[in-house]
């Protein structure tokens, strides 16, 4: 119940803290470099519950834990990895990557959301897996999850952390 | 460096909040394995989540002018 509870808390923050950024209240300029670690933190927070994480985190909550104990620690420290190789890449990179990106990210968000939508339709009516390239996909991961979850290992526990991360955190 | 510090900073609390997920993972799974009706909204919120991360691709669409 106190899991439940501190959930629910989770992403009501994540929430908010989506609010203030796409009304663009919490702006570091607006609060100083000094504030650079607490936007750091709170980007965080909604990153964890901003769309991409939505369909990720059903799979995150039914897969459950590794072998022996407790999976938060290797969880942990593969969503950290991709954080920090993420942040590695960005830093070196600086602005030359945005721009690079800039020009054409309209129409691939387009593409996206076309592409996300029809795959939420397919997964509903259960029709992923009949499609001809994308089904044997879905078939050979579905093969792997019920291995994972047969046998539960610390790396898949890692591994885990670290695509919920790279799937909807990032 | 700040940058740096910030991804550090990012990453740690990014961290927590996967540690405090998976936790709360396996104590949804025992529960689920026990009351089938959960096991099914888990695959209903899922795609319903995909349809609102869609959506809100639309929407950056929209913002960014294509």
């Amino acid at each position: 119940m106190a899991a439940v509870a501190g959930f629910l808390m989770l992403a009501a923050a994540g929430v908010l803290m989506l609010l203030f950024f796409s009304g663009r209240l919490l702006m570091a300029g607006r609060l100083g470099t000094v504030s650079l670690p607490v936007m750091a933190a709170a980007g965080a927070v909604a990153s964890a519950f901003n769309p991409c994480a939505l369909p990720a985190l059903p799979a995150f909550l039914a897969r459950g834990g590794g072998a022996r104990g407790d999976p938060g620690p290797a969880a942990a420290l593969g969503a950290m990895t991709v954080v920090l190789a993420f942040g590695l890449v960005v830093t070196v990179l600086g602005m030359e990557a945005q721009t690079l990106v800039a020009p054409g990210l309209g129409w691939l968000q387009v593409a996206a959301g076309a592409v996300l939508i029809t795959m939420a339709l397919l997964h509903l009516t259960g029709r992923m897996g009949r499609l001809p390239l994308v089904g044997a996909l879905v078939t050979a991961g579905s093969r792997l999850w019920e291995l994972t979850l047969q046998r539960p290992t610390r790396l898949g526990d890692y591994l885990f952390g670290a695509g919920f991360v790279a799937v909807g955190g990032t | 460096m700040g940058s740096l510090a910030a991804f550090l900073v990012f990453g740690a609390t990014m961290g927590a909040l996967v540690f405090l997920l998976a936790r709360l993972g396996a104590r949804a799974r025992a529960w689920s394995r026990r009351v089938q009706p959960a096991a099914d909204l888990l695959v209903l919120v899922a795609g319903a989540g995909l349809v609102v991360d869609g959506a809100s691709h639309f929407l950056d669409s929209l913002l960014l002018g294509a």
